[in-house]
């Protein structure tokens, strides 16, 4: 099968502290995969490495047939990244953010131009695209690193916690657009702890608790093997067998 | 074409925090108060310099460099960058949280990344630097220096400034690499040990068993031998040229092979993301997580001390020994040498007013806590988090500065005791600046919130430093050499205002009246001190010439000790208000 992201025995080690045990991900490309895990499971460290941040103690990375190493500019061309706690330049407008991330990746000034239109438009940015973003609000925030993640229209999309900060007409937005990043052919890989998002939005999750994987396969998988029990009931019973072992 | 965006980026968040900045009136006000004092700077100088008699106080600059040994001033530079290096928060001030969001996610190189930082700051140092140099105008007419001696001596100061910085990032980078994990952190602990054994003993070798000193500080000196004075070099073509090739060879060979590198080092540097990331997890650490009983007790305000220590401790604990090491080194090399040094000052007015100078430069440089307090300061955390009051906070932080001061100022006062001849005069005069940096730091820190990565807000709260410290000292100066009817009425006006601070007035018409005599008497009070500061000004050749007159000794004591003690109290309450807006 052709893998979006494809992770083998990933490990680390954080201050002697093991954060991620043996990982193994294994995401078809035009999936939704979903990271589930409760406060320090690892998916905020596990986006980190994937998003090459953070180097992993042991293990390989592959994104898109390229293998995360030392030097990853190639690797980091098609990855878009939306981190939990995202920080812009103060100083500068909205779009002054969105025209410097544009012109890393775009060459043709028309393209980028037409691309930053394109997502102003989408999220609703055309009111504060002369604001500072040191004056506009968290959610604004968020909306503005959304549009600067997908200005290049990336083939990896990882997002930790996008919907946090959204207020409801963007967090349908967001949905919508990700479905159709989705059927696009792109593969996302979404870190949250909301169980019901999750349910309604992955094709497939990976359940994690304190770096170790508890469960990993389709929600169908899920729904077979526990019926009737929904996402919320499952994480529940894995996690406190968990703790028992 | 990345780095052109990004140098592009960069130049363009500087203008545009400038041009953020001119929408605030305080800001407005800062820029004023910086072209008046620089417009102060060149009028004063214009003045001096036409006057004969203040001549001689700038005459280091005609003594002749033969004879003089700078062997001292190359270790300490080193002995600085390595202090600075070893400052495991450093980097956060480099690299911003955004970097993180926007660029080391992006398909950019780290090199790349670090050589746009670079650009930005040689260019921000070069606008101050030249801002500086705008205002001593008078000095290069003067001495008839000619346009490229003053462009040398531009070029010069500047080449320093980035080597200090770039032999920071190179020590910072090593030590990165050295400091991960934990058994390397042991090993950098043991090699800092070592060393600092190594260069006390043969210090204390030095100082005992030799009578002129071995020459184990004797490095190798640009200017050494020169038969030349600074001035004739730069004023002469023969000179420049001597200047060019025989200083800024080397310098630049310097510049280039630390600018080699350091962007060697972040070249591929996978770490670099990782530190950059731990840098900001430090942060949080140190302000998210403390563990701190948050149910205030008053009678136990070492709680909060408390609290500052261990900061203090558990993320600086290396620097801290080093940096206190470091002053008793530099104590110890100042009275070991106390008379070559004290040959640099032949005139002592010069050594006069370069004192303040030389003060605040080193509490800026060696005292570490208190970068910990600003940036505690900075994200507001207790006042956000906890029942505490901003009083409280305000007077903690305050305190938690004073405190850490002690064995930092106590090696310097000694030092200075010698270097002055063992006159207390000076001895009050630093007593009194040191109890008021803490809470003038406070307020400045509070004023343009400098625990923000803002170049601006850094650059308006260390003037602002700068000017009042200096401010104080020659206000303090004055009033040691103020006339006596002077005396008694600035001794009426220090009364008045303790009276009505700290007296409970029983009736109403007794407050009403003391409140406006109390209002009249800062007013004069401020015009006083001004009229004070203006004499002082034209006067300083002929100051501390009655050192020996008890009288005026035991006035000095009390009128600035008072002074600082109400200044002190004001400016916390000024605080209080700017943390509340």
């Amino acid at each position: 099968m052709d893998y979006g992201i494809e992770t083998k025995g990933l490990v680390i080690k954080l201050n002697k502290k093991t954060v991620i045990d043996r990982l193994e991900l294994a995401i078809p490309k035009g999936t939704i995969h979903g990271l589930i895990g409760s406060n320090g499971a690892g998916k905020t460290t596990t986006l980190k490495i994937l998003s090459g941040l953070l180097p992993a103690t042991s293990g390989t990375v592959r994104l898109n047939d390229l293998y995360l190493g030392r030097s990853n500019e190639k690797y980091k061309e098609f990855i878009g990244y939306v981190p939990e706690s995202p920080e812009l330049y103060g100083s500068l407008t909205v779009r002054e953010t969105l025209e410097f991330v544009a012109s890393l990746y775009y060459r043709d000034y028309d393209i980028a131009e037409k691309q930053i239109q394109h997502y102003i438009d989408l999220f609703n940015l055309g009111e504060i695209e002369k604001e500072y973003t040191k004056n506009i609000s968290r959610g604004e925030t968020q909306r503005v690193i959304l549009a600067s993640v997908l200005v290049h229209n990336p083939d990896i999309i990882l997002l930790d916690e996008p919907f946090y900060t959204l207020d409801p007409n963007s967090q349908k937005t967001l949905r919508l657009l990700l479905r159709e990043k989705r059927d696009e052919g792109k593969t996302i890989l979404l870190a949250t702890h909301l169980l019901d998002l999750a349910e309604t939005m992955c094709d497939s999750i990976t359940l994690l608790s304190k770096g170790k994987t508890l469960f990993d396969g389709g929600i169908d998988k899920i729904k077979t093997t526990y019926p009737g029990a929904s996402l919320e009931d499952v994480f529940i019973t894995l996690s406190n067998n968990e703790e028992m072992v | 074409m990345r780095i052109a965006s990004l140098i592009n980026l960069e130049l363009r968040i500087l203008k545009n925090e400038f041009l953020l900045s001119l929408r605030n009136k305080k800001y407005i006000a800062c820029y004023i108060i910086v072209a008046l004092t620089g417009a102060s700077i060149y009028t004063g100088l214009d003045f001096f310099l036409e006057t004969q008699g203040i001549l001689s106080a700038i005459s280091i600059f005609e003594v002749p460099l033969t004879g003089i040994n700078p062997r001292w001033g190359s270790p300490l530079l080193l002995i600085y960058s390595l202090l600075k290096g070893l400052n495991p928060n450093m980097g956060s001030n480099f690299f911003s949280p955004a970097d993180i969001s926007i660029l080391f996610v992006r398909p950019i190189k780290t090199h790349e990344i670090y050589i746009s930082k670079l650009v930005r700051n040689g260019f921000k140092h070069g606008v101050f630097l030249l801002l500086f140099f705008l205002s001593i105008v008078p000095l290069f007419s003067f001495y008839n220096m000619r346009n490229m001696g003053v462009i040398a001596l531009f070029l010069f100061v500047f080449i320093i400034i980035e080597i200090t910085q770039l032999i920071s990032h190179v020590k910072f980078f090593m030590f990165y690499r050295l400091y991960e994990g934990e058994k390397s952190r042991v090993r950098v602990n043991a090699v800092v040990l070592i060393s600092v054994i190594v260069v006390g003993g043969v210090s204390i070798y030095d100082l005992l068993f030799t009578k002129t000193g071995i020459n184990i500080f004797n490095y190798c000196s640009l200017l050494m031998d020169s038969p030349e004075t600074i001035i004739s070099i730069l004023t002469t073509r023969t000179g420049l040229t001597k200047l060019l090739f025989e200083c800024f060879s080397p310098l630049l060979l310097l510049l280039g092979v630390l600018a080699s590198a350091s962007i060697g080092m972040t070249r591929n540097y996978f770490g670099v993301n990782h530190y950059a990331e731990l840098a900001l997890v430090n942060q949080d650490r140190l302000f998210g997580n403390f563990v701190f009983p948050f149910t205030y007790d008053k009678s136990k305000n070492y709680q909060l001390l408390h609290k500052d220590a261990l900061l203090v401790v558990r993320n600086y604990g290396i620097q801290v020994a080093t940096s206190l090491l470091f002053t008793y080194g530099l104590s110890y090399v100042i009275i070991r040498y106390r008379d070559s040094i004290s040959s640099l000052f032949l005139n002592r007015d010069l050594l006069q007013s370069a004192l303040p100078f030389l003060l605040i430069i080193y509490l800026k440089m060696v005292l570490v806590p208190s970068d910990i307090i600003e940036k505690d300061w900075g994200s507001s955390w207790l006042l956000r988090s906890s029942n505490i009051s901003q009083e409280i906070i305000v007077k903690s932080k305050v305190s938690f500065g004073y405190l850490t001061m002690i064995p930092y100022i106590l090696p310097l006062l000694a030092s200075l005791y010698v270097l002055e001849n063992n006159s207390w005069t000076n001895l009050i005069l630093m007593i009194n600046l040191v109890f008021l940096y803490s809470p003038i730091k406070t307020f400045t820190s509070n004023l343009f919130n400098s625990g923000s990565d803002q170049s601006l807000d850094l650059f308006l709260s260390n003037f602002l430093q700068i000017l009042t410290m200096f401010m104080f000292w020659i206000f303090f100066t004055s009033l040691f050499n103020t006339q006596v009817s002077l005396m008694f009425i600035y001794s009426t006006i220090i009364a008045t205002l303790f009276f009505t601070k700290y007296g409970k007035p029983i009736k109403y018409y007794v407050f009403e009246l003391i409140s406006n005599y109390y209002f009249f008497t800062l007013l004069f009070a401020v015009i006083l001190g001004i009229f004070l500061m203006l004499i002082a000004f034209l006067r300083t050749t002929y100051l501390f010439q009655n050192s020996g007159n008890i009288f005026r000794m035991i006035w000095l004591i009390i009128a600035s000790f008072s002074t600082s003690f109400i200044v002190k109290d004001y400016i916390i309450k000024w605080t209080m208000r700017i943390y509340l807006d």
